[in-house]
């Protein structure tokens, strides 16, 4: 008879027990979030049981998430989650034909939900950490997001993807979700980094960077996650984005997709004088 | 049209900077930034001005031609009421 056990992690200050009986998943989650092992007082405890065949969701690509009465619940077709907020607990159900990918995208999925509720935001964006800053960069899909994360990877990568921001009185830091496609970057962490600069991603043929004036860079960087409509406060979420872009330098980053853009980047320090466009000699 | 007023949308959030109005429309998550003037218009539409009175005020504040203010303000707001933003008192 399989043994429950359990497995902590940590992230962004978010401890979270994770425990299913399935031993070979368990063991490839504790290898893949190796850099988030922790433990603490559970936020929230999860339990994660493996069903046969394929979710009840009968459309492949069918997404379906509610939030009522502090319970918040996914339908996707590789997982079912429930979470209740007010009693910390929460289940996964998986589909055996995902196994190791719907763990790891249930589990980001959770940290998404935790990080906002507990008054984090989360971009869809790469992150690099570099001299002991974060530096984010955004765009649609194709805009280089991975592509920056994979030619920075001498340095901490804190996501390709997915990345945890919060504020403290001083400055907002930024910190990696776990998630199976980080896994292969050889320089993780699970530390908070103050953050630098925020980056929207535009591939040229030459590096300079822009900056982008406030209004544009709210419109342009918030982010209302799918179904969380129902769960957050718009106004509240506006209301940190606002003052994100208002304290972390906004910028265009116009780069080559090599490292050369580094030096641009850090040439100019990450900021430049408001209303004064930096444009650099091409690298 | 010209004697009703239009009131912002309970499910928008909105957020001036630098003067302009970033608007957020929850369902669909779209995000708009309005200029000064459309701005000013975004203000005016609290369920407490008419159409005319935001003519008005919007031809006066900006040195604007009445009736070109007139055709555009009423054409900008037939678009956020048809994007669900504004809601017709």
């Amino acid at each position: 008879m399989n043994k429950t056990k359990t497995l902590q992690i940590v992230a962004g200050d978010i401890p979270l027990a994770i425990t299913l009986d399935d031993h070979q998943i368990l063991k490839q989650l504790q290898s893949l979030y190796a850099p988030f092992a922790g433990g603490g007082d559970a936020a929230c405890k999860i339990k994660i049981k493996v069903t046969k065949g394929t979710s009840n969701v009968s459309v492949q690509d069918q997404v379906d998430i509610k939030f009522s009465n502090h319970v918040y619940q996914v339908i996707n077709s590789e997982y079912s989650a429930r979470i209740d907020l007010k009693k910390k607990i929460g289940t996964i159900d998986i589909s055996s034909d995902w196994k190791l990918e719907a763990c790891s995208n249930a589990i980001k999925n959770v940290y998404t939900f935790l990080i906002i509720n507990t008054g984090g935001l989360v971009l869809h964006a790469s992150g690099v950490a570099r001299q002991e800053q974060a530096y984010i960069f955004c765009g649609s899909s194709g805009a280089g997001k991975t592509t920056v994360a994979e030619i920075s990877q001498e340095n901490v990568v804190l996501g390709e993807e997915l990345i945890g921001i919060k504020a403290d009185a001083q400055s907002w830091r930024a910190f990696s979700i776990p998630y199976q496609q980080d896994c292969r970057f050889p320089r993780r962490s699970n530390d908070f980094f103050r953050i630098a600069g925020l980056f929207q991603l535009v591939q040229d043929t030459s590096n300079h960077i822009i900056p982008i004036p406030k209004p544009r860079a709210l419109a342009d960087f918030f982010i209302l996650p799918v179904g969380f409509e129902k769960f957050t406060s718009c106004y509240n979420l506006l209301e940190k984005w606002h003052r994100l872009v208002n304290e972390v330098g906004c910028f265009e980053l116009h780069f080559l997709p090599n490292s050369s853009f580094w030096h641009c980047i850090t040439k100019s320090g990450g900021r430049s004088p408001r209303g004064h466009p930096v444009t650099l000699q091409p690298i | 049209m010209l004697n009703k007023c239009f009131k912002r949308a309970k499910s928008t959030a909105s957020r001036t900077v630098d003067n302009e109005a970033v608007v957020v429309i929850p369902e669909g998550g779209l995000v708009r930034v309005l200029n000064d003037a459309g701005s000013r218009v975004w203000q005016l539409l609290d369920g407490e001005h008419t159409v005319k009175e935001i003519v008005e005020a919007i031809s006066q504040e900006f040195d604007a031609p009445a009736e070109q203010t007139q055709t555009d303000i009423m054409s900008f707001i037939k678009e956020l009421e048809a994007k669900q933003m504004v809601e017709g008192l």
